[in-house]
């Protein structure tokens, strides 16, 4: 779900305190209008799914249910996302432990190394993969190369939770007499957990909706089903039960990550815990550091090039083709990222200067996006789109409108925190010096807050780049992008003809990482 | 009649109602403290006094322009105060310079050009912005003589007109002032002239805190509106930046409310102070009254160090541990009947030493010593085992142990007893 190349900007600081950034008083009530329609678009997905579903009849429903092949493809799901979390959950926390507590040359190089593998989607990892070993398939082979995909999610947040950690607690449980180890599990893991929980909640929920990679390692879970489901035609509302039931199987998860989110208290103590020198074991901490980069980028870009320099795959590049993909792409992300934006902005603006349940919910309406999977979502707007408005099914409205739904989260995640950035006051001074509030939003609010809107829209063009299962069902016909190309060449076994778009992915996704990276520097500075 | 006047201002969140029918009346050109403790409601009623949030009831007139009543509810930004937060609030994005320019009206014709409210720069149409009709109907109210209304004296004299009605323009280009030179003026005035190509981010808290306070004085408010802008600055820095402060306000004849919690920033400041509890205001007066004749025994408390004592009233005088001491009776009723308990209330610095004599019983031995460098507290125990404490100046300070005669160089207040 996530494709971050650069750990986001509340890793390199805490964030600013949120309360004294809120107004006691109500919101306007045309700012709650406004956000609440926009976090409404976000909510017609799952809600026509439950309509579709419910419309076929509970008995039928339930029969379809207890079917095996629905059994089996929803515990190889939970499996899977099962096994990936809890592999991502002890690597990362070791590759964390290791980044903070060892003092290893090249430090912030291998902060910014040990990231990179979320820079790879998932499948074009598979097909790296298979480049080398084609026989691969199976549970294994997808637990192995989707835990070395995810592990950055749990490595990033929980180095920003060490480092921030008082230290102090961890040296007090040593001098009462507990082994390193006990200290560790003491003093310090109750203060790293949120971070550790949080980041494979997100583990969880990329492995729970992936499709690509399952489906090129031709490993079934409930995402291939839908697919296959819908691809058979004759049997939508299968599809549409098996979309329902990873959605449930999602949310499952967000809940139980929410009812695990326990207040910590800041731990008062400032002193961190000093870097110490590797001593023998600087062999070991570098392999097992460097064990997901290798397996998630090296690996497949390696065999991405061997296949691209060859001179048979050279000769076959269709450059007209390519360069329509390449078109394609880059047309439908930054349309993705302006409406996305534009959408975000109202639910942004009302979260981080208001509070109140119904703020708290439109919020939460706002993230649905979130928790479901991108093939869900597109299998909904193909049922909502030919019910609702057939003119537009088989555009590029509706397959942007799926990248809106899917990666406004982030956006609203980096505007909100853009917004709240800005101290209320300066807009209250402002005010006070004679602008009327839209003056005191522009040149004030929205000046100050225009690198976190910018993130926010980098990243959701970088997201909508690399999506693939909604883009394969809501594609208009003769529309292909680089994700998609890619994908079927490779479901041929044409690893070859795969290869030029998958550098090319690599390299436009790469435009707007890079500038993404110039706007937290210069933030940084700031 | 104040200059500004607030009556019976009342704001609630919801059940909870945070200023209950306050009143209060500012007279033109002084600086008025509102003390209270921490969520009194001082920072709400200096917000809707600011138009920064809606009130219930109750009406705000500056100079005789209703900005807050039935029905009317101005808009920040066409009141004409300054603000001064807690934190200085610059503008991160611009420099010193410009952060003191913010509230100045930039012309459509002359960029820098400045005017005096009222006038126009550069001809008839230039430059009608909102602010400059606003502080041209801010002229349309009669304004007492004063040396700062004196520069507008000249348009003043269309008086009680609707605002909308055109004020006659004369054009005076010798009182024309660039806005550089106003930014100039300010940062000069501030003592910060060679900082105004800075960042705000390469201030000290000091500093910015004079920017913020330039930055509100640049559009010449009618009304200073400062949120405890010392708070949070460290102690010594605090107490030379407010009495700096105080005189600048004064030099531009600044009509100025102050809310703080800092008794002494209040009482040493300003020259009205009321003091604020629960959303009321219990206390209006200058800063003397307000120390030496405190409406009540919390007031009492809240604004400095007091000795209570029980007694009892005998026709002007109170009998307590001290002995039978002249005393006035503070309570809302005539002076009660002879024989009534009543709290017997001092402040430590009314109590006096004395050589121990021998006719007299009331003496004290002295048991504890707060030493503060200038003066002490020090706690005495009268012979009942009753513990009084008195301010003694450094060079008369007792030793412990020591027996000594206590008098009282002021009445003693008496309070009903709760």
């Amino acid at each position: 779900m996530t494709e971050l190349l650069i750990p986001p900007l509340e890793t390199d600081a805490p964030p600013p305190p949120r309360a004294p950034g809120r107004y006691r008083f109500g919101a306007p009530a045309w700012l709650l209008v406004l956000a609440a329609l926009c976090a409404a678009t976000a909510a017609i997905p799952l809600v026509y799914l439950v309509v579709r579903t419910t419309e076929a009849g509970l008995t039928e429903l339930l029969d379809t249910l207890v079917r095996p092949r629905v059994l089996q493809l929803t515990v190889n799901t939970v499996l899977l996302a099962g096994a990936v979390t809890l592999s991502c959950l002890v690597l990362g926390t070791i590759c964390a432990w290791i980044l903070t507590r060892i003092r290893l040359p090249f430090q912030r190089t291998l902060l910014l190394v040990s990231a990179l593998p979320l820079a790879v989607p998932s499948y074009l990892a598979a097909y790296g993969w298979l480049v080398w070993f084609p026989q691969l398939h199976g549970f294994w082979a997808s637990w192995f190369v989707m835990t070395m995909v995810c592990a950055p999610y749990v490595t990033l947040p929980v180095a920003t939770a060490l480092r921030g950690a008082s230290a102090d607690l961890e040296s007090v449980a040593r001098t009462l007499g507990r082994g390193p180890l006990r200290a560790f599990a003491a003093a310090t893991w109750p203060q790293i957990r949120p971070a550790a929980i949080a980041g494979a909640l997100l583990v969880c929920l990329y492995s729970l909706s992936d499709f690509g990679l399952v489906s090129m390692l031709r490993f079934q879970t409930l995402t291939w089903g839908i697919n296959a489901a819908y691809g058979a035609s004759f049997d939508r509302n299968q599809a549409a039960l098996l979309a329902l039931v990873l959605v449930v199987l999602a949310l499952v998860v967000v809940a139980g990550e929410r009812r695990s989110r326990r207040q910590v208290g800041s731990v008062p103590g400032r002193s961190t815990m000093p870097a110490r020198p590797p001593g023998r074991y600087g062999a070991i901490y570098m392999a097992v550091l460097l064990a997901a980069p290798l397996a998630g980028v090296v690996v497949p870009v390696v065999g991405l090039l061997s296949r691209l320099l060859e001179a048979e795959t050279l000769r076959a590049i269709d450059v007209p083709r390519l360069i329509e993909a390449i078109g394609a792409t880059l047309g439908l992300a930054l349309a993705a990222a302006v409406v996305a934006v534009l959408v975000a902005l109202p639910i942004a603006a009302l979260a981080a200067r208001y509070r109140g349940r119904l703020v708290a919910v439109i919020e939460a309406v706002g993230f649905l996006g979130h928790a479901l999977p991108g093939i869900v979502v597109g299998l909904s707007l193909v049922f909502f789109a030919l019910a609702a408005v057939p003119m537009v099914y088989q555009t590029s409205v509706v397959l942007v409108f799926a990248y809106v739904v899917l990666f406004m989260p982030r956006a609203i995640g980096s505007v909100r925190s853009g917004i709240a950035a800005v101290p209320p006051s300066l807009g209250d001074v402002s005010r006070m010096l004679g602008l009327s509030p839209f003056q005191a939003w522009w040149r004030v609010t929205a000046r100050l807050a225009l690198p976190g809107i910018a993130i926010g829209a980098l990243l959701v063009a970088i997201s909508a780049m690399k999506e693939l299962p909604a883009t394969l069902l809501l594609r208009p016909t003769g529309v292909s992008t680089l994700a998609t190309e890619l994908w079927s060449r490779t479901a041929l076994f044409e690893f070859g003809a795969a290869a030029p778009y998958a550098a090319a992915l690599v390299l436009v996704a790469m435009v707007p990482a890079v500038l993404l990276s110039g706007i937290r520097g210069t933030a940084r500075e700031n | 009649m104040g200059w500004v006047s607030i009556e019976a201002l009342n704001v609630a969140y919801g059940e909870r109602r945070v200023l209950d029918d306050v009143s209060l009346r500012i007279p033109r050109g002084s600086l008025v403290a509102v003390l209270g403790p921490s969520g009194c409601g001082k920072t709400t009623l200096l917000r809707a006094v600011a138009g920064l949030l809606p009130v219930t009831s109750g009406t705000i007139t500056v100079g005789g322009r209703l900005v807050t009543g039935p029905g009317v509810q101005r808009a920040p930004e066409k009141r004409g105060m300054g603000w001064v937060p807690q934190d200085a609030s610059l503008f991160p994005h611009l420099s010193v310079g410009e952060n003191i320019g913010f509230g100045l009206p930039r012309t459509r014709q002359s960029d820098d050009l400045y005017c005096e409210p009222g006038e126009t720069a550069g001809g008839l149409f230039a430059g009608v912005t909102r602010r400059r009709r606003a502080a041209r109907s801010r002229l349309t109210a009669p304004l007492p003589a004063s040396p700062r209304a004196g520069a507008r004296r000249d348009e003043s004299g269309t008086t009680g007109t609707d605002h909308l009605t055109p004020v006659p323009i004369t054009p005076d280009r010798s009182r024309q002032t660039s806005r550089a030179a106003r930014i100039a003026e300010l940062a000069t005035l501030v003592g910060l002239a060679e900082l105004v190509d800075r960042a705000p981010s390469q201030l000290s808290g000091g500093q910015a805190q004079r920017v913020s306070l330039a930055r509100a004085l640049a559009p010449r408010p009618d009304l200073m509106l400062l949120d405890e802008p010392f708070a949070a600055l460290d102690p010594l820095l605090r107490a030379a930046l407010r009495t700096e402060v105080a005189a600048l306000l004064r030099g531009q004849h600044n009509t100025s409310l102050l809310v703080t919690h800092d008794q002494e920033e209040a009482l040493s400041l300003a020259d009205f102070v009321a003091v604020m509890r629960g959303g009321e205001i219990l206390q209006f007066g200058t800063p003397a009254d307000v120390y030496e004749r405190p409406v009540d025994p919390w007031v009492a408390g809240f604004v400095g160090d007091t000795v209570e004592l029980n007694g009892v009233w005998q026709g002007g005088r109170v009998d307590c541990g001290l002995g039978s001491l002249p005393a006035d009776w503070m309570g809302a009723a005539s002076a009660p009947a002879d024989g009534t308990p009543v709290l017997v209330l001092l402040r430590p610095e009314w109590l006096t030493l004395a050589a121990p004599s021998t006719e007299r019983q009331t003496d004290a031995v002295t048991t504890a010593i707060a030493y503060a460098g200038h003066d002490a507290l020090v706690s005495f125990t009268l012979a009942g085992g009753l513990v009084v404490r008195a301010r003694v100046a450094a060079p008369d300070l007792p030793r412990l142990g020591d027996r000594l005669t206590l008098g009282v160089r002021q009445n003693a207040l008496a309070y009903p007893v709760a």
